[in-house]
Formats: structure tokens, sequence, C-alpha cells
């Protein structure tokens, strides 16, 4: 580069005016074997910031670091189960509970396409399926209400969290 | 966060932290400890960690500072000819600095005659090749002051070595 140029760059360094672009033209220049001679005391300044630049060896470091590391290696991110889910499924549960007392009773009065699995059922055993049923039903009532206590409850925990992205 | 992520974010810049710590301390086996010593810390902080914005400012300052620790619990009231460009030292070869070890040394003192913040912003700029936001990032000062820092130890540091130079060879 230039001789004027460097200098006026080399001025503008000194008054702390340089962007990182002429700072990089400057060493650049100062480790090339064609400094003018007027220049040539500032050699080796530039050249010590250019060298102090350049890269150790640390894998030892590394290596080290990693291997401690790798002894307390955490597991990837638990999976939080909400509230809500707790919920959606025990509902479910409860659907799929009486649905089957339900077609259960149903297929067995109709008398229909049955399987040749399933047995013929008595008189008795009608009456004991539909008691058992009918108690079920009050049981699955009596938790339906207490998951909408809990719902209300959750709702109200729920405003006060941020949005648990399950109950989109 | 993952190993993986912790080795691009953090253990990438290793270099940069060692060249910073040894600029402070002046011993390369100190400035290698404290490399490792910080990286385990990031690591025991690594929630914390990747919810930080500024990766870099964050954890150079945490080397800075563990260094000037490391430098004041020497109860040293000098630091003493720094031994970054020993002859005898195995992780840099002398052989490619064009100036003699002298010279290096005389840079290396007069860098660490200037007041810390001076040292740390011309560690920043002139070796690191940091923009001025960065730098007052990290050293929690404001662009202004980095570029008056930057002058005042240019001038200071071309004072002395024009001096010292003309005593040499």
């Amino acid at each position: 580069m230039e001789y004027n140029n460097i200098k006026d760059l080399v001025e503008k360094y000194w008054a702390g005016e340089t962007d990182l672009q002429e700072e990089s033209t400057l060493k650049t220049y100062f480790s090339s074997a064609d400094v003018h001679p007027s220049l040539t005391q500032y050699k080796p300044l530039f050249s010590y910031f250019q060298e102090a630049k350049k890269e150790v060896s640390l894998d030892s470091i590394e290596a080290a670091v990693m291997e401690q590391i790798q002894h307390k290696a955490v597991p990837t991110k638990t999976k939080v189960i909400s509230l809500g889910r707790i919920m959606k499924v025990a509902a479910a549960v409860a659907v799929l509970m009486g649905a089957t007392f339900f077609l259960y009773n149903q297929m067995g009065s109709s008398g229909t396409q049955m399987a040749d699995s399933e047995r013929v059922r008595t008189l008795d055993e009608e009456n004991e399926s539909l008691e058992a049923y009918l108690e079920l039903k009050a049981a699955l009532a009596l938790v339906s209400n207490k998951i909408d206590d809990g719902k209300q409850q959750a709702i109200k925990g729920l405003s006060r969290t941020k949005s648990i992205p399950i109950l989109k | 966060m993952t190993v993986e992520e912790f080795t691009n974010d953090f253990m990438s810049m290793k270099q940069r932290l060692y060249r910073l710590s040894l600029s402070i301390v002046g011993s390369t086996m100190v400035a290698e400890d404290v490399v490792q010593e910080i990286m385990i810390k990031v690591w025991n902080k690594r929630v914390e960690a990747a919810k930080i914005e500024n990766k870099p400012a964050w954890v150079m300052k945490m080397t800075r500072n563990l260094s000037i620790d490391k430098l004041r619990s020497k109860h040293s009231k000098t630091r003493g000819i720094p031994e970054g460009y020993d002859v005898v030292n195995k992780t840099h070869t002398p052989e490619t600095i064009t100036q003699s070890n002298d010279t290096v040394r005389t840079i290396q003192d007069i860098m660490a005659k200037l007041p810390e913040v001076q040292r740390m912003c011309i560690q920043l700029r002139d070796i690191e090749e940091m923009k001025y936001k960065e730098i007052a990032d990290i050293l929690e000062i404001s662009v202004d002051q980095v570029k008056v820092n930057i002058y005042r130890a240019r001038n200071y540091i071309k004072k002395e070595f024009l001096k010292t130079d003309s005593y040499g060879v």
C-alpha cells in the first residue's frame, strides 16, 4: 500500500479514529518486509498485536472440561405432565368405561351379532350388570363433579401462570 | 443446554478467553486454569447461561473477574515479566516473531503499566479486534469511554515504546 496512505492511517490510529478494517490494513502492512524507513520504529508494535492473536493449543483443557461434564451429564428435558392433561385423560377413561358398560348392556338385550366368545346371559346376570352399571354411573358422576371442581381450581391456577401449550 | 450447545456457544470461545486471561495474569499456566474453571462454571450455570442474550460479554466478564481474583490472591505487587512469549514456552514458538524477545517483553511491560481499563480496551480492540460496542458491553462502560481509553492507551504506549526503543539496539 502507498506510503502516504499508510502515513495517514498511522496518524489516524494514534488519534484513535481508525476502524477495524483500517487497523487490519496497518497490521498487514507492518508485517510485510517493505516498511518505509520512517515507519520501521512502529513495526514491532503492530507485529506484536498480530502475534498476540495467534492460537495456542488448548486441546487438553477442552478434553478435561468435556470429561468432567460427561460425568455430570444432564438428562434430556423431563416431560412435565400438566393438570389439564390428567383431567383430559381421566375424563376420557370415564367416558370409555361408561360407553363400555352401556354397550355391554345393549348387546345383551338385543341378542343379535354376538361374538363366539360371548356367553349367553341369564336374567340374573343382566340385573347384576344393570345394577353395576348404575353404581358405576353414580360413581362417575361423583368423579365428574370432582373434576369440575378441580378444573375450576386449575383454571384459577393457570391464570396466574404462563399458558401451558398442552391445553390448546 | 445440551453438551453440543455448550460446545458451540462457550467452548468455541476458549482461545479468546485464554488470551484475555493471559493479558491479566501474565502466566500461561494460570490462564489455562482460568479457562478451564470458567468453562466448568458456565456448565454448572447452564440453565442461567442458556437464557443470556449476550453470551460472549457474560463469559468474558466472568473470565476477567476470575483472572483479577487470581492475580490478587497471588499477593504480587507487580505482575513481573509475563511469560506469554517465553522462549521455553512450548505452546508458542518465537521463531515466527520477527522481533527479538526483548521487544516483545517491552511492549508487555508497557501494557502492564497501563490502568486496567485502558489495558483491557487495547487488548479487546488491537488484539481481539472487537467493535467498540462489544468492548463497551464487556467492560460495562460507554462507547465514548472506550474510545477515550483507546486514545490514551495508544499514546502512552507510543510514547513509552519510542522512549525505550531509542535506548535499544
